[in-house]
């Protein structure tokens, strides 16, 4: 797996210096602004954060067109080789940051028709969309997510070529937690279907 | 040696009040250099002030209402007395600040004002003003200290959750310039 991860990082990186690139800070600001704006607009945590969940999935499900078409890369064939590219190619051609991918030790009642493994966490350690970023007091106790755009885009990204899944933060060091962590699990492979509507 | 440090917002309102006292012994021997309570004068500056010390300078608000009433027990020992005092001084010292703005172009502006024993110096981060008091000269330290703040401060107005020109109530702010103190001052 090392020599393939050399390979995806070396896509990545080619890919991070072909594209345009816009201010930092400007693209921080916004993100703040667009979480701030919603949480006044909703006043309830929980909904703040299915909202940028919502955003997140629309934004992945273009997203996943955009990104096959830069890399031009074939279907992984498993769904850890997945991980792996996300992590190292999407991740760094997006965002320019390289999350590490851990696999959590397999649980013994596993569902026998996904492929093993199938779930996996991603680290990170720096986080471009809250970089000056601090919670008030009752953001963090209302359990927001400030960064569940992220997850959002994995699941509409993911969902467009076939796999269904689930993503969600478990840590976030906006929270006050040692790391910011996501843990995407396969839930089950689609058939060719229909795309589910944009909310 | 002991510090107090005011930001005060365009709007003469105070963003953020710390008082301080420094790690370093002070150079000379004279006052005693326990904490920021002991090293205040034990004598009451008001009842030897003039009449013109006690007015509010025309058209500045004094943060917080403290109020003529309140400073008169500052003889007693003291807490927020002094604290009070202080903020009074800061506040009283933004009509010279503003006529030196004027004269200098320079962001720094040392030793603004003399009241007793303490000097006011202030920096002006352009639309923002820090104003420190400090009793000992320590022109260089004082300059590191002001730019300090100055970048933790763009650096906590760069929070999305922070309204412009509110008081900064940020735990982690406060705890990054108690530390900027310790070096510098």
């Amino acid at each position: 797996m090392s020599a393939g991860g050399k390979q995806y990082k070396a896509i990545g990186d080619d890919n991070w210096k072909r594209t345009d690139k816009v201010n930092a800070e400007l693209f921080t600001l916004t993100y703040g602004a667009l979480v701030v704006q919603l949480i006044k607009d909703y006043e309830d945590y929980g909904q703040v954060n299915k909202q940028l969940d919502k955003m997140g999935y629309n934004i992945g499900t273009r997203l996943i067109e955009d990104f096959l078409a830069r890399t031009g890369m074939g279907r992984c064939q498993t769904f850890a080789e997945t991980a792996e590219v996300i992590s190292k190619v999407a991740f760094k051609t997006f965002l320019n940051i390289s999350p590490t991918v851990t696999f959590p030790p397999p649980t013994a009642p596993s569902n026998p028709s996904l492929p093993t493994p199938s779930e996996f966490t991603l680290i990170f350690d720096e986080n471009p969309l809250a970089e000056f970023a601090e919670l008030p007091r009752d953001a963090r106790e209302g359990g927001l997510w400030f960064s569940n755009v992220l997850a959002g885009v994995i699941r509409g990204a993911l969902e467009m070529i076939q796999m269904q899944v689930e993503a969600r933060f478990v840590s976030d060091v906006l929270r006050g937690d040692e790391t910011t962590e996501l843990h995407v699990r396969l839930v089950r492979l689609l058939e060719e279907e229909q795309p589910e509507n944009d909310e | 040696m002991s510090f107090y440090l005011a930001i005060i917002s365009p709007s003469d309102s105070p963003l953020l009040e710390l008082p301080l006292s420094s790690s370093k012994p002070a150079p000379t021997s004279s006052a005693a250099s326990n904490s920021a309570g002991s090293t205040f004068p034990s004598w009451s500056t008001f009842t030897s002030a003039s009449g013109s010390d006690l007015g509010a300078p025309d058209g500045k608000v004094i943060g917080g209402n403290l109020g003529l009433v309140s400073a008169g027990g500052v003889a007693a020992a003291g807490g927020t007395g002094e604290r009070q005092l202080m903020q009074m001084i800061a506040h009283m010292s933004l009509d010279g600040v503003e006529e030196m703005m004027e004269g200098t172009g320079s962001l720094y502006l040392r030793g603004v004002e003399k009241y007793n024993e303490w000097t006011v110096s202030a920096f002006i981060a352009t639309s923002v003003k820090f104003v420190l008091l400090h009793d000992h000269k320590n022109d260089d330290g004082v300059r590191q200290f002001f730019l300090e703040v100055w970048e933790l401060y763009v650096k906590a107005s760069l929070n999305p959750f922070h309204t412009a020109n509110t008081p900064i109530r940020n735990p982690v702010f406060e705890a990054k310039l108690r530390t900027a103190a310790k070096k510098f001052l």
